[in-house]
C-alpha cells in the first residue's frame, strides 16, 4: 500500500477535531456516570423516604396508599407474619429483611428498601434502568450543544490551521522563484521552524551558484583562449595574402599551419577535460589492474612515433592499482610532454613509478616562483614560452588524479630541475 | 611610425609584427608586461602601443594604468580576447584609447592605428598636405600637384615621419628609431641616401638641415 502525500492541513484539521471529538466524549461519558451517581444516591434517599411515608400511610388508612405518585415503584407490604397484605405489582416483591442495590426481580436490577413497623414491613423498589435514564438523558442534553459548537469550531480551525501554514506557501513561491541563473540567497521572515530548512537551501544555493560560476567562467576562458590561435591564423595568412616575396609568404604560411595546431590542440584538451567531467558525474570511471610496465612500454613506443624522445623508467615494485588505463596514460603522457617542453632539450626526463606513487621529474631550470604559484590555473602558460601549448595539460592531470583518488604534487626539486609527483591511495 | 607591440602569443605577435610592417609601420614586440615597462621608461620615441591583456609578469591594464599614472601620452590599442562590455569598459578607463577583439583582420588593426595617430596629432582630415605636397598616410601615397610621386616605402615613411614633426627638427636618432627600431640600421649613411632621394623628388629646398639639429620640411 503506498500512503500518498497527504495535506498538512488536512492531517492537522482532522487530528484537531478528532482530538477534539475524543476529548468531548470522555467528559460526556464521564458527566453521565457522574450524573448516574448522584442520581442514584438522590432516588435512594427518596426511595427511602417514600418507605417509610408508605408505612406510616397505610398504618394510618390503608385505603390512603399514594400508589399513584410512585412512578415505575413497585411496593409490597407484609404483615409480622410475612404474610402479603398488599402489592402494586404481580408477582408482588418478596419480603425482605434488609435493603438491596442490585436484587433481581422478574430478570431485572430492583433497588430495594424496607421499612418496618411494629406489625407491619413495606418492600420498596425501583428498577435500576430508571436511573440509567436519566444520565443518559442528561448525557444527550450536553452533547447537543456541543455537537453545534463543533460543526462551527471545524471551519475555525481550518482557517487558522491555513492561515498558520501562509509562511510555508510563501516560502515555496520564494523558492519556486530561483533558477540556476538567479541564485541569490532566501531572505524570508520565517517562522522558526522553517530557519534552518532556509539556511541549508542556500547553502545549498551557494555551492550551486559556485559551480554554475566555474562552469560559465571555464566556458568563456576556453572560449577566448580559442581566440588567440584564430586571430594568430587570420593575422598569419593576411601576411601570407599580402607577402611580395615567395620566402616571407612561405614563413608566414608555416607559421599559420602552427597557429591551427595550435587551435586544434587547445580544442582537444577542452575535450578532454570536458570527457573527464563527465566522468566524474557519472562515475564512468574504468576499474581495471593496471600493468604499468605495458602501459609505459606503449606510451613510450607512441611517444618515439611522435618525435618525442621517450624518458628513462624506473620501474620500483609498483603495488596492484584499479584505475583506467587509457587516462592513466593520458597523465603519464601530459606529463612527460609538460617535462619535455619546459625542461630543455638538454635535460633528461625520468619516471619514477614506486609501489604507490608515479614521479616524472627532469634535471632542467625548474619553474619561478611566480609561475609555480600559478601552475594548477587553467590556461596558464610561464612567459617566454614559445612551444604550442594550452595551459590545460596540469588541468587534465590533475582532474585524472582526482578521479582516481590520487594526490596531485608539483614543484622544484632540492637538487635543480622539477618533479610532478602522483600519490595513488593505498589499497583497502 | 613606431609602434610597440606588447604581445605574449609567438604566433600572433609574429604576424602582427610582420603584417604592421608590410603596411609600412616600424614595429617592435615584447612578450611580457613586465619587459615592456622597462622599455618604455626607457626610450620614449614610441608612437602608439599595440597591447595584449593577458600577459605574464604584468597583466596588460596594470601596465596601461602605470603608462597613464606615469604621464604618458602615447596613443594605446588594446587587442584582447576578451570582448564583454565590462571588458572594453575596464580597458577604456584604464586609459586605453581604442580597443580590438580577437581575431581580428590586419587591415583595420592598420586603419584605427593610422586613425589613432592622426587624433593623438590632432588631425582630423586623412591626408597631410604641405605645400603642393598631399601624403596618404594609411596608403604610404604621396601627390604633388595631383600627380602620384614615386616613393620607395622608406621614402615614403621618411616623409610621414617629417610632416607628423613639423615644424619641428628631427635628429639622425630620432630618425633612425622610428624608421628601423630594433632592427639593424644597416649601412650608416643609409638614412643620408633615403633623405637625398625623397629631396630630389620634393624638389630643391624641401627638406631643411640645422648642424645639430637634425632635418624639418622648410
Amino acid at each position: 500500500m503506498t500512503t500518498a502525500p497527504r495535506s498538512l492541513l488536512w492531517r492537522l484539521g482532522a487530528s484537531l477535531a478528532i482530538t477534539v471529538l475524543a476529548l468531548w466524549l470522555a467528559m460526556i461519558i464521564s458527566v453521565g456516570l457522574q450524573v448516574r451517581h448522584e442520581v442514584g444516591k438522590a432516588l435512594d434517599t427518596q426511595l427511602e423516604w417514600n418507605a417509610k411515608l408508605a408505612l406510616a400511610a397505610f398504618t394510618d388508612d390503608p385505603v390512603a396508599l399514594p400508589i399513584a405518585d410512585l412512578h415505575q415503584t413497585a411496593f409490597a407490604l407484609y404483615d409480622d407474619h410475612g404474610r402479603l397484605q398488599e402489592a402494586s405489582t404481580s408477582p408482588p416483591l418478596p419480603m425482605l429483611d434488609r435493603d438491596h442495590h442490585e436484587f433481581d426481580f422478574n430478570g431485572q436490577p430492583w433497588v430495594i428498601r424496607i421499612a418496618k413497623s411494629a406489625h407491619h414491613t413495606m418492600v420498596l423498589g425501583e428498577p435500576l434502568s430508571v436511573r440509567d435514564h436519566t444520565a443518559l438523558d442528561t448525557a444527550r442534553d450536553m452533547a447537543l450543544p456541543m455537537l453545534i459548537v463543533l460543526a462551527l469550531l471545524l471551519p475555525l480551525v481550518l482557517w487558522l490551521v491555513w492561515r498558520g501554514l501562509q509562511p510555508v506557501r510563501d516560502f515555496a513561491d520564494a523558492v519556486a522563484a530561483r533558477t540556476p541563473a538567479r541564485l541569490e540567497p532566501l531572505a524570508q521572515a520565517l517562522p522558526r521552524e522553517l530557519t534552518p530548512l532556509q539556511g541549508t537551501l542556500n547553502r545549498l544555493f551557494d555551492e550551486l551558484d559556485a559551480a554554475f560560476s566555474r562552469e560559465r567562467r571555464f566556458t568563456a576562458d576556453a572560449a577566448h583562449e580559442l581566440r588567440t590561435p584564430l586571430a594568430a591564423v587570420q593575422i598569419q595568412l593576411e601576411v601570407a595574402e599580402r607577402a611580395r616575396d615567395p620566402e616571407r609568404r612561405d614563413r608566414a604560411m608555416t607559421q599559420a599551419l602552427a597557429a591551427c595546431g595550435r587551435a586544434s590542440r587547445l580544442v582537444g584538451q577542452l575535450l578532454a577535460l570536458a570527457r573527464l567531467e563527465q566522468h566524474g558525474a557519472a562515475q564512468t570511471l574504468a576499474r581495471e589492474r593496471i600493468d604499468w610496465s605495458r602501459l609505459c612500454d606503449a606510451l613510450f613506443t607512441e611517444l618515439d612515433a611522435a618525435g618525442i624522445p621517450p624518458p628513462t623508467l624506473h620501474l620500483n615494485a609498483p603495488s596492484p592499482l584499479l584505475g583506467d588505463s587509457a587516462l592513466l596514460t593520458v597523465l603519464l603522457r601530459n606529463l612527460i610532454d609538460n617535462a619535455r617542453r619546459y625542461a630543455g632539450d638538454a635535460a633528461t626526463v625520468t619516471v619514477h613509478i614506486n609501489a604507490h606513487t608515479l614521479i616524472v621529474e627532469d634535471d632542467g631550470p625548474g619553474v619561478d616562483a611566480e609561475a609555480l604559484a600559478r601552475l594548477g590555473e587553467r590556461f596558464f602558460r610561464p612567459a617566454g614560452q614559445t612551444l604550442p601549448g594550452a595551459g590545460l595539460g596540469l588541468s587534465i592531470v590533475a582532474r585524472i588524479a582526482t578521479l582516481h583518488r590520487a594526490e596531485f604534487r608539483a614543484g622544484n626539486r632540492d637538487g635543480g630541475g622539477f618533479a610532478a609527483q602522483v600519490t595513488f591511495p593505498m589499497p583497502a | 611610425m613606431r609602434i610597440l607591440l606588447v604581445e605574449d602569443d609567438p604566433l600572433l605577435g609574429d604576424g602582427v609584427q610582420e603584417g604592421l610592417r608590410e603596411a609600412g609601420w616600424t614595429v617592435d614586440w615584447i612578450t611580457d608586461g613586465e619587459a615592456a615597462r622597462t622599455t618604455l621608461q626607457a626610450d620614449a620615441s614610441f608612437d602608439g602601443l599595440v597591447l595584449d591583456l593577458g600577459l605574464p609578469r604584468l597583466p596588460g591594464l596594470d601596465l596601461l594604468r602605470w603608462l597613464r599614472g606615469a604621464g604618458l601620452a602615447l596613443p594605446v590599442l588594446i587587442l584582447t580576447a576578451r570582448d564583454g562590455v565590462d571588458d572594453r569598459i575596464a580597458g577604456l578607463n584604464a586609459g586605453a584609447d581604442d580597443y580590438l577583439v580577437k581575431p581580428f583582420a590586419l587591415g583595420e588593426l592598420d586603419a584605427r592605428l593610422h586613425a589613432l595617430l592622426r587624433r593623438a596629432n590632432g588631425r582630423a582630415a586623412t591626408e597631410m598636405c604641405w605645400r603642393d605636397v598631399a601624403f596618404d598616410a594609411s596608403s604610404l601615397t604621396a601627390r604633388r600637384n595631383g600627380e602620384v610621386l614615386n616613393l620607395t616605402s622608406m621614402e615614403a615613411r621618411l616623409l610621414h615621419l617629417l610632416l607628423s614633426a613639423r615644424p619641428r627638427y628631427l635628429s639622425r636618432e630620432q630618425i633612425e628609431v622610428r624608421l628601423y627600431g630594433w632592427l639593424d640600421a644597416g649601412e650608416s649613411n643609409s638614412l643620408d641616401v633615403h633623405l637625398s632621394h625623397l629631396r630630389k623628388k620634393l624638389g630643391a629646398g624641401s627638406i631643411e638641415n640645422a648642424r645639430g639639429l637634425g632635418w624639418r620640411l622648410a
